[in-house]
């Protein structure tokens, strides 16, 4: 076994332990409710990715149970069978029999399956004969490879296998470390005495926080290679001719950031073979290649990575997005009118927007765009549309290559130090008060010849809801404080293709910082992302730009 | 050495005289299945030279089981058992590579008859 391979072979594990925990508690679930369609459809989600999974890994009895599951859910989903009490004791067995297989793949152990999966095909079978008196008894042509118990070797791989989870702790720890070490220094500073000492220590912490963040990396190529089938998929139901191109296979990614991308990727591939990609005869038209193309790329760039999924498909026409926010009273006509194509673009990422005139089978349900922007957006991403009018689209996704370590700008707000992700920092810069105007309640600096709006955070963390953002432009308490030869300090932030400068107090230095989820009740802040501990011992939040550019940009284009 | 038999049927009252009768005969009975699915496992599992297949079972139908074991490459002999009348679920069976049929009722002597002429 190469190491890659002892590499995928662990991420399916991992993924397929994941997968089955949820079956189990989706089986309580729906014998308890067995009338329960969302937990029949995730089931039906889960078993189909176990399918694909393991047929991609070669692993044919997983394979082959959770195909047969997925038949009997699939068919519980179109309501050609119910659940019966019978039923539901058989697919308990499958479940378990499934676990054992997936816990055989490490152990080596011989399961049974071959029962209980003949024993749901017959019962499918007989379900949906029940109408049609006459049992048909068609055979199914043989299936011919069979083979012969492959004989187990005993090889130490050069690998070992680490749970994710593991990993995670032992990240955390460093994580941990790397915080004590700066408070150490912090101290020894404060008394005045030489950190020359602490150099080694700081090198060497250095060192294993990111070695340990490299051990968690893998190459972008083991996504990527599962959206063949996908693609194939998408396109024999769609009746289209696609290609996949895969590009930037070795670039790495952390594990985890893969993980929460995984449905993204796969929803905005359908999208692309559903609603980018032309029929054939459109395409012939339009002078293209009979087979349309989807391309998946990823590239490197400073601490990010940029992946980008492109179809060379019709593109999205934006005056039918116009026409179609304005229908649904997303915004209003005037509103419209004056919003640039590249703004009405984004609307596509608003909850609520599907521009297929048609549901069809593979886009037409589950996530949506807004779904895909939710997700890259918790892991600090963004997500950014480029799109021509019969020529194609791509979806641009900017992601860090860690979400352990993060660079950030730390500053002060009222004596509290807090930091924003350099992600999304473009630059900073200083006015004076009288250099900033007011456009209708708003204020602005002009900066580069472009016009940008600024905002106080003083203010917008004085907001009891960050829903009430619009009533800052009306009282705009701290500029209003401010003399005319006051300097204003002024982050200037960007997030999908707006721009905002978030005024600071004080602008305090640039560090790297380990970011943690808040604790209860804390979490429900939209304001912050999360916290972090500074060397002094201080908390230091972290402020969610996306959420606040967010929340401006529709309460602006709404009024 | 003995041959090896694996007895399906759901009814315990026949599994027993089944049993008897084959050990009485020098046959070694390996397992016992009462349904389908406990019949695949355990055929796959023990491989044993002899399959007795009910042919009517709460879970499947017997031929059903024999097509199964055969796509996984079980070699087994196969006798269906079935009861009167089901001439054309017996031909299914015998299509798909059982060795001989037995109708119920029986005696304990048609069975042996019928298994020593398969099995020699």
């Amino acid at each position: 076994m190469t190491s890659k391979d002892a590499e995928y072979r662990q991420l399916f594990l991992t993924e397929a332990l994941e997968n089955f925990e949820k079956l189990n508690n989706l089986f309580v679930e729906l014998e308890q409710d067995t009338t329960n369609k969302s937990a029949v459809d995730s089931i039906f989600r889960i078993v189909h990715t176990l399918k694909g999974n393991s047929m991609l890994m070669g692993i044919d009895s997983i394979a082959d149970l959770s195909h047969t599951m997925e038949d009997i859910f699939g068919a519980l989903n179109n309501k050609e069978i119910t659940m019966t009490k019978e039923l539901m004791n058989s697919l308990f067995r499958a479940n378990d029999a499934l676990g054992g297989l997936i816990n055989a793949v490490e152990s080596g152990k011989k399961v049974s399956y071959i029962g209980i999966r003949t024993k749901l095909e017959v019962y499918l079978k007989n379900a949906r004969n029940q109408d049609t008196s006459a049992p048909s008894e068609e055979e199914i042509v043989e299936e011919a490879d069979k083979d012969i118990g492959t004989a187990r070797e005993i090889k130490f791989a050069d690998v070992v296998q680490i749970p994710v989870k593991k990993m995670d702790e032992l990240l955390n720890l460093v994580g941990e470390l790397v915080i004590e070490r700066d408070r150490l220094i912090t101290i020894h500073e404060a008394n005045g005495k030489s950190t020359l000492e602490f150099e080694g220590l700081k090198r060497i912490s250095s060192d294993l926080h990111y070695g340990f963040m490299n051990a968690r990396m893998v190459q972008m190529g083991f996504l990527f290679n599962k959206f063949h089938r996908v693609l194939r998929d998408a396109a024999a139901t769609e009746n289209k001719d696609i290609k996949l191109s895969l590009k930037g296979t070795e670039v790495e990614i952390d594990r985890n950031i893969l993980k929460i991308i995984s449905d993204s990727l796969i929803h905005l591939i359908r999208n692309c073979a559903s609603h980018g990609i032309e029929n054939e005869e459109d395409r012939l038209r339009m002078g293209k290649p009979k087979y349309g193309t989807v391309s998946l790329d990823a590239n490197h760039e400073k601490d990010n990575v940029i992946l980008t999924v492109s179809d060379d498909g019709n593109g999205i026409s934006t005056s039918r997005i116009r026409e179609k926010i304005v229908k649904k009273k997303m915004v209003s006509a005037e509103v419209a009118d004056k919003l640039r194509d590249s703004e009405i673009i984004r609307y596509i990422f608003e909850p609520g927007f599907t521009s297929a005139e048609s549901v069809t089978e593979i886009s037409g349900r589950g996530v949506g765009m807004d779904v895909v922007k939710r997700a890259v957006e918790s892991i600090g991403g963004q997500v950014t549309v480029d799109t021509e009018l019969g020529k194609g689209t791509s979806i641009h996704m900017v992601l860090p290559s860690s979400l352990a370590l993060k660079g950030s700008l730390l500053f002060e707000v009222d004596h509290q130090e807090y930091a924003i992700p350099l992600t999304y920092i473009d630059s900073v810069i200083y006015f004076q008060k009288k250099e900033v105007h007011k456009i209708s309640n708003e204020l602005v600096v002009d900066y580069n010849n472009e016009t940008v709006s600024i905002s106080f955070l003083k203010d917008l963390l004085q907001l009891s809801s960050l829903s009430d953002i619009h009533q800052i432009n009306e009282q705009q308490t701290s500029f209003n404080k401010l003399k005319s030869d006051d300097q204003l300090s002024v982050i200037l932030t960007s997030h999908s293709g707006r721009t905002l400068g978030i005024v600071v107090d004080k602008l305090l230095r640039q560090k790297e910082i380990v970011e943690k989820k808040l604790p209860k009740p804390l979490n429900t802040s939209k304001i912050l992302s999360g916290s972090t501990i500074l060397g002094t011992g201080h908390v230091c939040p972290v402020i969610d730009v996306a959420a606040i550019m967010d929340m401006l940009f529709k309460s602006t284009s709404q009024n | 050495m003995s041959k090896e038999v694996l007895v399906v049927d759901d009814s315990i009252y026949m599994r027993s005289l089944i049993k008897t009768a084959l050990s009485g005969a020098g046959y070694n009975v390996v397992g016992e299945a009462e349904n389908g699915e406990q019949a695949i496992d355990l055929a796959i599992d023990l491989q044993p030279d002899l399959i007795t297949l009910d042919n009517i079972l709460p879970d499947m139908m017997g031929f059903e089981i024999l097509k199964v074991l055969r796509e996984e490459g079980v070699e087994s002999t196969v006798i269906m058992i079935s009861a009167v009348g089901q001439q054309t679920v017996v031909n299914k069976g015998l299509s798909l590579g059982a060795a001989e049929y037995i109708v119920k009722p029986f005696t304990e002597e048609d069975l042996v008859n019928v298994v020593n002429k398969v099995m020699s």
